[in-house]
């Protein structure tokens, strides 16, 4: 039953349901037509499938599908190449500007079906392909589902108590006062950046802990002095040594 | 040190078979006997009478064999029971839409293959079909073609041959060249 059939039916009744294919564009459609004929490319008589298509773009029209632009673009290349079978071949004739169409003879009608199909006939199988790997299922790459064996502990502390014991710990070291290393309050970057650097190169030694750099009544000061060391770290003056997640962090080697 | 010679103490196939097990992605012949200080060819022996095992009725598993290596994947016949049992994860992807599959297909075939000539052959604007492959990892940008305005031109990826189940690229080729044949289309070969 064609298009139209369905739709004479259905103004008698006053309603229609219709379920048309969905076309992937004007080569299907042309490959549906020629197919439901049962044609050989080959042998594609152009008058009968220009009207079948023709007949067909209307009733879509008619159901208000919206046509896209290349649907008439082959009704248009299909008229044209109507048209030049008309037409008596003259020798001089110059063939007419046919790159706005999808083909400009019949060999090239026949040829781009042919691709066409071959193509659809690919995705076909490319289809049945897919539908047998749906069925085999792999571990999703996304999912570890492995059990790790080897724990190791959060980089954060695991509850606010232990984040609250640790700046207790701060805080009564600084109450304590162990001045180990004096120095002035007030100082910029710069001079911070001077004593720091003469202190570690007057020493002997080559490890600190850098705790007992901090422990300093004045929050800016234990900022500053964390900056200087950073910024040391950073320039590979010194380096930074932490054996374990929140223990104690050295100072080493400052050869300065 | 035993724990550097595990085949002594162990059967190889019970190690490869737990390596296969909990690996993400396929585990190549390479990389294995490097791994267990074994030929490639013990390995290959190895996996291949597994393989033989799985075929079994009662194994629910199917060694896979693809370019990147070995890989295990569920029997397709047990797969609407799983698909009960998971109905609710990602293991259900969506499945590739028509313009999708005739893209691809172009691609396969006439890789490496521009946008303009994808849409000479399918009739209509491919664009967004192009994108969504590229994101999906089914098609890659190869390069660009050296003739005006240089347009990318597409190839397929690993991920296209293991997607639709092809063991190499040597698999797809002597598709292709059934495809090319012109006695690929029955009644066209006939007239012709």
């Amino acid at each position: 039953m064609g298009v139209l059939d369905v739709l004479k039916k259905s103004s008698e009744k006053n309603r229609y349901h219709v379920k048309l294919p969905a076309f992937e564009g004007p080569f299907d459609l042309l490959y549906h037509l020629v197919n439901k004929e049962k044609i050989d490319i080959w042998e594609i008589p152009l008058a009968k499938i220009t009207e079948d298509y023709l007949f067909h773009l209307q009733s879509m029209q008619e159901l208000k599908i919206d046509l896209a632009g290349e649907f008439l673009v082959m009704a248009a290349s299909l008229l044209y190449l109507k048209s030049q079978l008309l037409l008596p071949q003259s020798p001089s004739f110059l063939p007419e500007e046919t790159e706005a169409l999808f083909f400009g003879s019949k060999e090239e009608l026949v040829r781009k079906l042919l691709e066409y199909k071959r193509a659809k006939l690919i995705a076909a199988h490319l289809k049945e392909r897919e539908n047998q790997q749906k069925r085999i299922f792999l571990r999703s790459p996304e999912q570890h589902k492995m059990v790790i064996v080897s724990k190791q502990g959060s980089l954060y502390p695991h509850d606010l108590d232990s984040l609250k014991h640790a700046f207790e710990k701060l805080k009564r070291k600084n109450v304590e006062e162990k001045e180990t290393f004096f120095l002035p309050e007030e100082i910029s970057f710069g001079q911070k950046l001077q004593k720091i650097v003469l202190f570690l190169k007057e020493k002997e030694f080559s490890r600190y802990r850098l705790d007992d750099f901090l422990i300093k009544r004045n929050v800016d000061e234990i900022v500053l002095t964390l900056v200087v060391f950073l910024e040391l770290a950073k320039r590979g003056k010194i380096f930074l040594q932490q054996q374990k997640v929140f223990g104690v962090i050295h100072i080493l080697n400052p050869e300065i | 040190m035993e724990a550097n010679n595990p085949q002594k103490i162990l059967p190889l196939a019970a190690i490869l078979e737990a390596a296969l097990f909990l690996s993400h992605e396929p585990l190549s012949l390479r990389k294995l006997s490097k791994l267990f200080k074994t030929t490639e060819q013990k390995i290959k022996d190895s996996l291949e009478s597994y393989k033989e095992e799985l075929k079994k009725e009662e194994r629910g598993l199917v060694l896979l064999e693809t370019e990147q290596g070995y890989q295990l994947g569920t029997k397709p016949e047990v797969a609407p029971f799983l698909e009960q049992l998971f109905i609710d994860e990602e293991y259900l992807s969506a499945s590739l839409s028509q313009a999708a599959l005739e893209t691809l297909a172009i691609v396969a075939l006439k890789q490496p293959v521009t946008k303009l000539e994808i849409e000479n052959i399918r009739g209509v604007k491919t664009d967004g079909v192009i994108d969504n492959l590229v994101k999906r990892g089914l098609i890659k940008v190869l390069g660009r073609k050296e003739t005006l305005g240089r347009p990318m031109i597409y190839g397929i990826t690993e991920n296209f041959l293991q997607y639709f189940g092809f063991k190499d690229r040597n698999e797809l080729e002597k598709l292709k060249k059934l495809w090319l044949n012109d006695t690929f289309f029955p009644e066209a070969g006939e007239t012709k």
